[in-house]
């Protein structure tokens, strides 16, 4: 559903201009027309969104009854039969409980999204999501290292060292003019960081809650009181002391980091909480949104309002979360939630792009300029472990979500190799330990990513992708709406 | 940084007491951990495993105690008398003196007699806390929230639990440095989250570690407490993994099969064979980890629900448990008819044994010994205990003194906390919020009655979960809690710790407080007098120049290294008057900001020698207040943030 203001014949940037001049002339201060609210619009952002603990997507994706191959289909119900209901008589009425009939209007192969990915689907088929098949981010099957590799976007990196950059931290030096890596949930991670030690925070900006992100000040109300005294001390204290030991202190002085807390809280803080008093309430639906991960919802909140202040952020790239996929056991319980959380009907995703659709803007509007990219640590193996649940595996989807995204398929969906024996003469399908092949590095996919939010971004952000690796027949120049 | 002539003469006061006091120090140490004397040149530095170097008796002074205490014991609760006896010792004798794992350590953390008790298990803590028994030093009002089960509820609580662990570790009498190795290896290490384990078992969990530590068990005897205990058997879900006997077919997950090897020993992998570590070594260990079902006790903490009657014990025979369910933990293990002889390969090496027991007995040496683990264990003590950054150089050293230790924790922590690699210069080590509240609260806290008649709610496990740091919750899950570097690169941690403390100044600054401890009880009173440990003068008196320094020394433990002249006038100002330098120098200019160089010269420079002159009237409750503000500005400066090594 796009906004009411982007149906209407009258962009509200016309609107603002004409009530502007009329404000003026009629002498009224804007206050008084409840315009403090500063349009801005929203830059091409990526919101790189990390789905923590290996997430088995094969379950999200799975073959229609109708595929071609009915050997590949048998094997494949043979294969992850238990993560499902013991109920089902057969793959056609499982499918049919849990899947939703999905087309790819590009090709007209036909495949499953999860019921609980509702919404997910429904953007498919408005053509806004990507799909690549047969993604790596990493080569291995450990949760550390493959989400080091998947944050710094270097699918072989076999160091494990949290202490470097990531890819939207390279991002953002890339783009330059201060630009941030803004963390929406909890933890700052990898990927936000920048590539100078010591000051690797430098343009991470964390809006954990973008309603309560500034220091506590002093009031003017009662100078007296003792929140007030200590209040003005630390303040008086960082201010100053923070500029002497900026010049006094070697680079590596362990303590800088809590100046520039200081000085980024402060810098931001205030500026950002005043200026969303001024613009748009959080909507209803998102303030009281309801789902199971109360952090998630949190952060979907803070997309909705970064999204209202990109400029007093300096917004360069978004980092989101959701954790809980080492779905080892009763997936089909964990998984559902999580995918009912992000990807449901009415549920985060589709309720804040909601609220993001209906905001002002002047030119473009702020949910055209968004796209998702969600990674994980690695994908799950093929077949089902004894306990209804998934182990760790290599190969996954890459999925990506956005207006400006040309949706479909790429890569082969389901490798009809999954159902032939390989050259050890096993048939993965049937094979426990076997996994989705990797044929594509996420480097690939995330330069074309990078690209498209500043032409060149993407050789410079990820300098080994033109040499990683890219499934024969996948190509990925068509991923975005020129 | 510059001190001043008369902050150096008093800081030698206690130094002479404590030489009068010396042969009394002798006599005060334990068998075995004699000091004696100050250490004669000719005493050789003592030997340390690998290539670990101790610091001279000449490095060793108070601020290398502080800074072990802060590392190791969450700050601990020493006097600062003991304190300074540690620092007269040699660093050998010391050591062993601050952190052992006796249920009790008194000269680490002093309790009146008798009152350790529970001190080595949170179940037995929970329940006392909870009670009405004569003994108990809780205030009525805060009983009902250390509850096993909260109010009405008919199964366990975790608030209870959260509460209990988060006022253990700054209760007198409890050894801190015991329960932050166990909190290590059950948060950190080998860690678990209570979403998955329950309430009932990851409390079970802890105590085991806690009784394995005392009872002197080695790492590898650590690491198979870990690996057989039903707390990680529940989270990981194994304990439902079995083999077919009928046709030997397995049903289960690889998850902790994996783990086992990455998290407990360190061992990723990355020197072997990728097919073979994925096919054998880790397909194998699942095949081990079969038959370690958990049996359960009805009605177990009187709770209704059957989670929480499992027992963190397994028994790995066939067997009927105390709910009647037959366990067969010995026939659902892999090849269980070859009994001692059913082997698996696994790390090169046949692992054999009849139950998933035994065969973790005989894993647990040969993956303690591979060369992976060797390398990574000690790099991760170090790394949560006393160091960030750890160069190759120190990591050869570190690993040699790893190898040489035999697998004894005790002895590889002692030697590396009196190394001269922790003690460098170029040591430092961020706080998480669990170690830096948690030592706010031991310094700012001066006794059992002070400890037990604040309300649970101005603890510290409020504050630390505010600044995402809530314990049998890690943030990694078994990956472990939150650590220093996520603390301090968190901006929000930071936010959040500044609004504690200047929203709520109270919390660390009250003067007194009224309580009961039997319901129909007469009012209990507790006053706050900081005159009981902070020294006077030659003359008798509390200058706030020189109770500046040492509640910086106290809370920051840096030897007043970063106690610059902006914080100096800050702390004199409240200290003297309660009111914030800008205030003292002019009332109408609240927003005026000083420079270290206006502050040390000019007039601002006079004003701040007058206010580091005023005499201080303790135990005046406003007074006590006024300390309460200097601590609540102290606990928010940088430094109590992390924490960096001394000797040049």
């Amino acid at each position: 559903m796009k906004s009411r203001v982007h149906d209407s014949t009258m962009k509200r940037r016309d609107f603002l201009r004409t009530t502007l001049w009329a404000a003026t002339a009629a002498g009224l201060p804007l206050k008084a027309l409840g315009m403090e609210c500063q349009l801005t619009d929203m830059p091409r952002t990526l919101v790189n969104f990390m789905m923590q603990g290996g997430a088995d997507l094969r379950y999200l994706f799975m073959p229609a009854p109708n595929h071609p191959d009915s050997n590949y289909l048998d094997l494949i119900w043979s294969a992850r039969k238990s993560l499902y209901d013991s109920q089902y008589t057969g793959y056609q009425q499982m499918f049919d409980n849990e899947y939703l009939l999905t087309t790819d209007p590009g090709s007209n192969f036909q495949f499953g999204i999860h019921q609980r990915a509702a919404w997910l689907r429904e953007q498919f088929e408005l053509g806004d999501v990507a799909i690549v098949a047969n993604a790596h981010c990493s080569r291995n099957r450990r949760h550390d290292q493959s989400i080091l590799n998947a944050d710094a976007g270097e699918p072989d990196l076999d160091l494990l060292n949290f202490d470097r950059e990531g890819w939207g931290g390279r991002l953002v030096e890339y783009i330059g003019n201060g630009a941030n890596s803004v963390e929406l949930g909890n933890t700052v991670s990898t990927f936000n960081k920048g590539s100078i030690r010591g000051a690797r925070l430098q343009n991470v900006v964390h809006a954990q809650d973008m309603r309560d992100i500034a220091l506590a000040s002093p009031d003017e109300s009662s100078p007296a009181t003792r929140r007030n005294i200590l209040a003005r001390a630390l303040r008086a204290y960082y201010d100053v002391r923070g500029q002497e030991v900026a010049v006094e202190k070697p680079g590596n002085w362990p303590y800088h980091v809590f100046f520039q807390h200081n000085s980024a809280l402060r810098d931001f803080g205030a500026a950002v909480e005043s200026r969303l008093q001024a613009c748009e309430p959080l909507p209803a639906e998102l303030q009281e949104l309801q789902i199971g991960s109360a952090e998630f919802a949190q952060q979907c909140r803070n997309l909705f309002d970064v999204c209202q202040v990109p400029d007093a952020l300096n917004l360069g790239v978004l980092s989101m979360n959701y954790g809980g996929w080492d779905t080892h056991n009763n997936q089909a319980f964990e998984i559902g939630g999580n995918l009912q959380d992000i990807f449901g009907d009415g549920a985060g995703l589709a309720t804040t792009m909601s609220g993001i659709r209906n905001l002002p803007y002047l030119d473009r509007p702020a949910s055209s300029q968004l796209v998702f990219y969600f990674a994980s640590d690695f994908g799950r193996q093929l077949v089902a472990n004894g306990a209804a649940g998934t182990d760790h595996g290599r190969g996954t989807y890459s999925i990506l979500i956005g207006e400006a995204i040309r949706g479909g398929l790429f890569g082969e969906m389901f490798p009809a190799r999954e159902a032939l024996p390989g050259a050890d003469g096993q048939v993965p399908l049937k094979t426990p330990g076997a996994d989705i092949e990797g044929l594509t590095s996420t480097e690939r996919i995330l330069e074309a990513a990078a690209d498209w939010v500043e032409a060149g971004a993407g050789s410079a952000v990820f300098p080994n992708a033109a040499l990683s690796r890219l499934e024969p027949g996948g190509a990925l120049n068509g991923l975005f709406e020129s | 940084m510059q001190k001043s002539r008369v902050t150096k003469s008093w800081k030698s006061l206690p130094f002479i007491v404590i030489l009068l006091m010396l042969p009394a120090a002798v006599v005060l140490a334990q068998p075995g951990e004699r000091g004696g004397d100050f250490p004669p040149p000719w005493i050789p530095v003592p030997t340390l495993p690998g290539g670990l170097q101790a610091v001279s008796a000449e490095q060793w002074d108070e601020a290398s105690v502080r800074r072990v205490l802060q590392a190791f014991a969450f700050g601990g609760r020493a006097s600062d008398m003991q304190i300074a006896i540690w620092a007269s010792l040699p660093p050998k004798a010391a050591i062993g003196q601050m952190l052992n794992f006796r249920p009790a350590n008194q000269q680490l953390s002093p309790a009146e007699p008798g009152n350790t008790r529970g001190c080595t298990s949170l179940t037995e803590l929970q329940t006392l806390w909870s009670s009405d028994e004569p003994g108990n030093p809780v205030r009525v009002f805060d009983r009902p929230f250390y509850s096993l089960k909260y109010e009405n509820q008919m199964q366990l609580s975790p608030l209870g639990l959260f509460l209990v662990w988060g006022r253990a570790m700054h209760t007198p009498g409890c050894n801190q440095f015991l329960h932050k190795m166990a909190f290590y290896l059950t948060n950190y290490h080998a860690s678990i989250h209570i979403q998955n384990a329950g309430v009932a078992l990851i409390r079970d969990y802890y105590d085991d570690t806690v009784k394995a530590l005392t009872s002197g068990s080695n790492f590898v005897d650590l690491m198979y407490q870990a690996a057989s205990n039903g707390a990680v058997a529940l989270a990981y879900g194994h304990m439902t993994n079995y083999v077919d006997p009928r046709d030997g077919v397995f049903y289960g997950n690889d998850d902790f099969a994996r783990e086992y090897f990455q998290l407990l020993f360190g061992i990723e992998g990355t020197t072997e064979d990728a097919e073979y570590h994925e096919n054998v070594t880790i397909e194998n260990n699942a095949l081990l980890l079969t038959g370690m079902f958990l049996d359960m006790e009805p009605n177990r903490f009187e709770s209704e629900s059957r989670f929480d009657w499992f027992l963190s014990g397994i028994d790995f025979s066939d067997h009927v448990d105390a709910t009647g369910r037959q366990i067969y933990n010995r026939s659902a293990h892999f090849d269980f008819r070859k009994g001692a002889v059913s082997c698996l390969e696994i790390l090169h090496r046949q692992i054999c044994g009849a139950t998933a027991a035994d065969k973790l007995q005989a894993l647990g040496p040969v993956a303690a010994a591979h060369p992976e683990s060797q390398a990574s264990i000690p790099l991760k003590l170090v790394r949560f205990f006393g160091d960030t950054v750890i160069s190759e150089e120190e990591a050869t050293v570190l690993r040699a003194a790893w190898a040489e230790s035999g697998y004894d924790l005790l002895e590889f922590i002692h030697a590396y906390a009196i190394s001269t690699h922790f003690h460098s210069a170029d040591t430092f080590k961020y706080w998480s919020a669990f170690e830096r509240n948690i030592m706010i609260y031991n310094a700012n806290i001066l006794d059992g009655q002070e400890s037990f008649a604040r309300p649970f709610f101005t603890g510290p496990t409020l504050r630390m979960f505010e600044q995402g740091a809530l314990p049998f919750a890690p943030i990694r899950d078994v990956f472990g809690g939150q650590t220093g570097n996520d603390a301090a690169n968190d901006r929000y941690v930071f936010k959040n710790a500044w609004g504690a403390n200047v929203n709520n100044p109270a919390v660390l600054g009250a003067a007194q407080e009224i309580y009961l401890l039997e319901p129909d009880g007469p009012p209990q009173q507790w006053q706050k007098n900081w005159g009981l440990v902070i020294p006077s003068n030659i003359q008798g008196e509390y200058v706030v120049g020189e109770v500046a320094e040492w509640l910086w020394n106290r809370f920051i433990a840096d030897d007043g290294v970063n106690f610059d002249p902006i914080a100096r006038a800050q702390v004199h100002s409240l200290l003297a008057t309660g009111f914030d330098f800008a205030a003292v120098v002019d009332r109408y200019n609240l927003d005026a900001t000083f420079t270290s160089a206006e502050i040390l010269d000019g007039p601002l420079a006079e004003v701040n020698a007058e206010l580091a002159s005023v005499r201080m009237k303790f135990p005046d409750p406003a007074e006590q207040e006024r300390v309460g503000m200097a601590i609540n500005f102290i606990t928010m400066m940088p430094y109590v943030f992390a924490t960096a090594g001394g000797v040049e």
